[in-house]
């Protein structure tokens, strides 16, 4: 294994894959940085770029943009109170509170230790993890790839959503969505209503696109105040090349390992990806405090704790992507697609056959995080001026990217459609609270799932009973169904105790 | 936009906005259902071209899990309905002076399971609550989002007619005077520069084919790309 891990370190180390990490991480910090672009943004628009190089540099230059953007949601979290990116929502709670306290800088610089930590920690243990899993992975056959796809799906519709029955209705909707079109096994087309512009399905890149950025947009022009005033006198303040002080690290030690491991398991969970792993992060590391009160008034701690699990999630998200070809969030979806349109299929094969892809990506990950290090430093604060320009003008900016980026995929007119009414769809699912990931997961879930049924369901002779009685199977969907339940459970309990606590 | 017609739209959206989740989750259920019920209309399913499990096995599941969640979420909006109905009924807080009630009440509204709050934190909660209600988005900004999502269907639409570039300047001219930006200089060189962005990022860079449009549009496309 170790020649395995010069073979990905000397491919990593060309100049065109050097320059796609520098070119993915820079990409992604602006992304992450200004609210309304995320990280799932990037990629999507950046896969028509990818059509020209080659695979390893494509997905090179996708990391970069993951593990940037996952730290680039902090910055605006913590010096203004809205997260650039989903993920950096945790990071707000004691980071704003940091800024109110005058202790912006402090925050700022733990955050992006903090990253750099999760993402070098992730990474590590994903190197380690991933072939180890392989072995496991070639036992896999169709209905468990059937149970995967239903387990991410329980977990997102179950795990940090405000309403659980909204989120697996959410995952309902997706799952419907990625239905439509020609069926694969028997060829009728499904729910198209006889428009050939339907008949290859929702493509799940647009609908990404969609979901993600048009609906970010026209909800921004549903709110008052399009442009939050922002304090321009920040970036003034904003100090270049912060580190944090030997005490603050000193005393976050376990905190950021802790947190890094814990948001790695959790990237490694097919549905709970760089969010859901924040905010575990967050409440563990109240958990494990001696001082748990403090949390939500601005400490270190509140900071530190979900930027090293979301940076670690991301190390976690590419084990059952690279392993399985299952990804665990939009952003691996994206790269998953990427590699299938260079026509590489995820999973112990590709370990067999192409270790230069896969230790590439373990070694370009690393890299990826030391130049986010220091591109955040250098740039943080070209990256505050970034929040000043109006959203006037961005949005214009953005909108006609996407529009001309989802049809670049495929050269298509159909997928800016497709985009044009997620991003509708979107808009409702926003206002009424729906998770956006749930009916995404479903989409890109939905035909990995039904294929492992109908696949499955042939290879034990339509016998139904046979198919679930698998152990690995009935075992993976024996854990779905108790992370749906969970809550209610957990409810349940809780109120029995303080039953029996009153009448004691 | 005459001011009457947006007093008009804001009283109505006042009054129905409390109605909002309920008519969701009554167009989820019958979305649902009525797929799940008609799905035969949905797909061809007379021909027998199968082995072992039809194409509506598994949108069939699907639609019926969908529309079990659905019906969940009407009932519940529909509780929550009847709760807050309840609750406004007892809206007004007692004035400052009777510091007993207005306690009681605040308590009533805001004191969640644990930390014990203090008046003022109690009395900081109904602020923030009032702050955020007057936030809500009113007919202007209704106005606002419907203007732009319709402007930018028109635009989808004129892409393939006129072409890439003639469409995108207007889009752009128009799209900036919507949101009220009347700076003569953006207006005269964001649509240029947007414009040369794409184009150069699209055709030169991606050699992606951007759509031409027909007749005269197609001439002016072909004189650039």
């Amino acid at each position: 294994m170790l020649e395995h891990f010069w073979l990905g370190l000397e491919t990593t180390m060309m100049i065109a894959n050097l320059l796609a990490i520098a070119i993915g991480v820079l990409i992604g910090l602006v992304f992450g940085t200004v609210p309304g672009l995320s990280g799932v943004t990037a990629v999507s628009l950046l896969v028509p770029f990818t059509y020209g190089m080659s695979p390893i540099t494509g997905l090179l230059l996708m990391v970069g943009v993951y593990c940037a953007a996952t730290y680039g949601g902090s910055i605006s979290a913590i010096l203004f109170n809205m997260p650039g990116d989903v993920m950096g929502a945790a990071t707000a709670i004691d980071g704003y509170a940091m800024t109110v306290k005058g202790q912006a800088q402090r925050a700022l610089a733990m955050a992006i230790f903090a990253s750099f930590c999760g993402g070098i920690i992730g990474t590590i243990l994903l190197s380690f993890v991933a072939p180890q899993f392989v072995r496991v992975a070639l036992t896999f056959g169709s209905p468990e790839y059937f149970a995967l796809a239903i387990l991410g799906l329980a977990v997102v519709g179950s795990i940090g959503a405000k309403s659980q029955v909204k989120a697996l209705l959410g995952v309902a909707f997706g799952l419907w969505l990625s239905t439509i079109g020609l069926d694969p096994v028997s060829g009728i087309s499904r729910f198209t209503l006889g428009n050939p512009m339907l008949q290859s399905g929702i493509s799940f890149i647009p609908a990404i696109i969609g979901f993600f950025a048009f609906s970010e947009i026209f909800s921004r022009f549903y709110d008052r105040h399009i442009n939050k005033e922002f304090d321009a006198s920040m970036m003034k303040k904003t100090k270049v090349f912060n580190f944090p002080d030997f005490k603050d690290i000193k005393n976050n030690v376990t905190n950021i390992l802790r947190s890094s491991l814990l948001g790695n398991f959790t990237g490694m969970l097919p549905g709970a990806g760089a969010t859901i792993a924040a905010f575990l992060g967050y409440g563990t590391s109240v958990r494990f405090s001696r001082q748990p009160q403090n949390y939500g008034t601005g400490i270190v701690e509140g900071v530190a704790a979900p930027e090293s699990a979301n940076n670690g999630a991301v190390g976690g998200a590419m084990v059952p992507l690279l392993t399985l070809g299952i990804p665990g969030s939009a952003t691996a979806a994206v790269m998953l697609s990427v590699m299938i349109l260079h026509g590489l299929r995820p999973g112990p094969l590709l370990f067999e056959r192409m270790p230069e892809l896969t230790y590439s990506i373990f070694t370009g990950m690393f890299v990826a995080n030391v130049f986010m290090l220091v591109m955040a430093m250098f740039f943080v604060r070209l990256l505050v001026r970034l929040l000043l320009v109006r959203f006037e003008l961005l949005s214009m900016f953005i909108l006609i990217f996407c529009v001309f980026g989802a049809f670049s995929i495929y050269n298509r007119f159909t997928d800016v459609w497709i985009m044009f009414v997620c991003g509708i769809l979107g808009f409702f699912a926003k206002k009424y609270d729906f998770s956006i990931a749930a009916i995404i997961l479903g989409v890109v879930l939905g035909n990995i799932a039904e294929n492992g049924l109908i696949n499955g369901i042939s290879v034990t002779r339509g016998d139904i009973g046979a198919f679930f009685i698998r152990p690995i199977t009935l075992s993976i969907l024996i854990i779905a169904v108790l992370f749906i339940v969970s809550p209610y459970i957990i409810d349940f309990i809780k109120s029995r105790r303080e039953n029996n606590a009153a009448e004691a | 936009m005459p001011n009457a017609i947006l007093d008009k739209l804001d009283s109505i959206m006042l009054k129905y906005r409390k109605y909002g989740e309920l008519i969701v989750a009554t167009v989820l259920f019958i979305f649902f259902s009525g797929m799940r019920i008609f799905i035969g209309s949905f797909m061809d399913l007379s021909i027998e071209r199968w082995r072992f499990v039809s194409p509506a096995f598994w949108p069939g599941w699907v639609l019926l899990f969908g529309a079990i969640l659905s019906a969940v979420l009407v009932y519940n909006a529909y509780k929550k309905l009847k709760a807050d109905q309840e609750e406004s009924s007892k809206e007004d807080l007692p004035a400052a002076g009777d510091s007993d009630d207005r306690e009681n009440v605040l308590r009533d509204k805001f004191q969640k399971k644990g930390k014990r709050l203090s008046l003022r934190e109690l009395e900081d909660l109904a602020e923030a609550q009032t702050k955020s209600e007057q936030e809500k988005p009113t007919s202007k900004e209704l106005v606002r989002m419907v203007g732009v999502i319709g402007l930018v269907f028109i635009y989808l639409y004129l892409i393939r007619i006129m072409g890439f570039i003639s469409s995108t300047f207007i889009f752009s001219i128009f799209y900036l005077l919507l949101l009220q930006e009347r700076r003569p200089l953006i207006l005269a060189t964001a649509p240029i520069v947007l414009v040369g962005v794409i184009y150069l990022v699209f055709t030169q860079l991606l050699v992606v084919p951007l759509p031409r449009g027909v007749g005269i549009f197609q001439l002016i496309s072909n004189f650039f790309y």
